[in-house]
């Protein structure tokens, strides 16, 4: 089966992304593939690059973009979502005349249509919230 | 000529309240464009969209709302594509004054 | 082509929710994918008649309802058993159905996003 991964609960206020990890991870390890993953809502909140947990916890984002990277899994987040709670790249900070930037690497922001793209070229969507 | 902090980086309007006809004659010089009475009733009709709905529209619904204004004659992307190149959606948007179409690729 | 079905039950003043479930409902239709919403709960407030948010509420998205059909979003469900009681006219778009009605149409669609 081929998924993709729709998370739209907050790294922080919710469990979404821990259990998107763990299915991500159990899904690849059972010969499954992951057409892509897509953050919306407070899910975009993972991607930014300025959320420091402390050194004895776990750090969700790196975790996220190690496991993509080894995989080949893009790792996207809607463009609207993110400017609206502050994770921007550097086209996005420049467009808005700020000076920083804090979209982790590992992660691309993109239109809502792609979303759509990626869902119509995976057999289902599992959606996080 | 207007002054640039009127509008963002791409040319966008920051404050819809600042629009008028003049202003967007001048941001369609910019983008080398001549407005003709066949852009004008497009502009108006993007700009009622806006008003009435609060929403940009992308390509797709911003043809139906124009056939549903002016026809299906004009209501046809090829027909915006002459008038507005590229991508009709934005550049009509940034011409009526109002903001960048949202999830736009 | 895959029936998607957007669930809204999250109050339109109370989060951003119901603004970003209805862009992907809008995204969905201009990507020319069937999309149906159905209403519930605490977002039926979308579908008040009469009202007037101001900016600092957020978007107006009773307006928005009018312009569905632009993106092919003909199917607006709630339920007669939660409309009836209401005290507040409904947007006039709305397909009321039975609790039956509703439980049938909850299964239709490929792919259902709740909001």
């Amino acid at each position: 089966m081929n998924y993709s991964i729709f998370i739209t609960g907050s790294p922080t206020q919710s469990r979404a992304c821990q259990s998107a990890l763990s299915f991500a991870e159990a899904a690849i390890a059972s010969g499954h593939t992951i057409q892509g993953v897509f953050l919306y809502e407070e899910a975009v909140l993972l991607a930014n690059a300025f959320a420091m947990p402390p050194r004895d916890e776990s750090n969700l984002r790196a975790e996220w973009v190690a496991f993509a990277t080894e995989h080949n899994i893009p790792l996207k987040v809607c463009i609207a979502a993110a400017i609206r709670r502050g994770i921007l790249n550097p086209a996005e900070a420049q467009r808005h005349e700020l000076n920083h930037h804090n979209l982790s690497e590992g992660f691309e922001l993109e239109g809502l249509g792609s979303f759509i793209d990626m869902s119509l070229g995976s057999d289902k969507v599992m959606r996080f919230k | 000529m207007t002054a640039p902090e009127l509008f963002d980086e791409e040319g966008y309007l920051l404050d819809l309240n600042d629009w008028n006809e003049s202003l967007a004659q001048e941001v369609a010089a910019k983008e080398g464009l001549d407005l003709t009475p066949a852009h004008w009733e497009i502009i108006h009709v993007l700009r009622d969209f806006y008003t009435q709905f609060e929403v940009s529209p992308a390509m797709r619904p911003l043809v139906k709302a124009v056939t549903k204004a002016l026809g299906p004659d004009k209501g046809k992307s090829i027909y915006l594509m002459q008038l507005f190149p590229g991508s009709p959606p934005k550049l009509a948007a940034k011409i009526a004054g109002l903001p960048k179409p949202a999830n736009c690729l | 082509m895959k029936d998607t079905l957007i669930y809204l039950s999250s109050s339109p003043y109370q989060s951003t929710a119901a603004k970003e479930a209805l862009d992907l409902a809008l995204v969905l239709g201009t990507f020319e994918q069937p999309v149906s919403l159905c209403v519930t709960g605490d977002a039926l407030a979308i579908l008040s008649d009469g009202q007037a948010p101001s900016q600092r509420h957020g978007k107006h998205l009773f307006k928005l309802l009018d312009g569905l059909e632009f993106y092919d979003i003909e199917n607006v469900y709630v339920r007669d058993s939660e409309i009836s009681q209401l005290s507040s006219p409904l947007w006039s778009g709305v397909q009321a159905l039975s609790d039956e009605q509703w439980h049938t149409m909850l299964q239709q669609p490929a792919a259902i996003y709740r909001f």
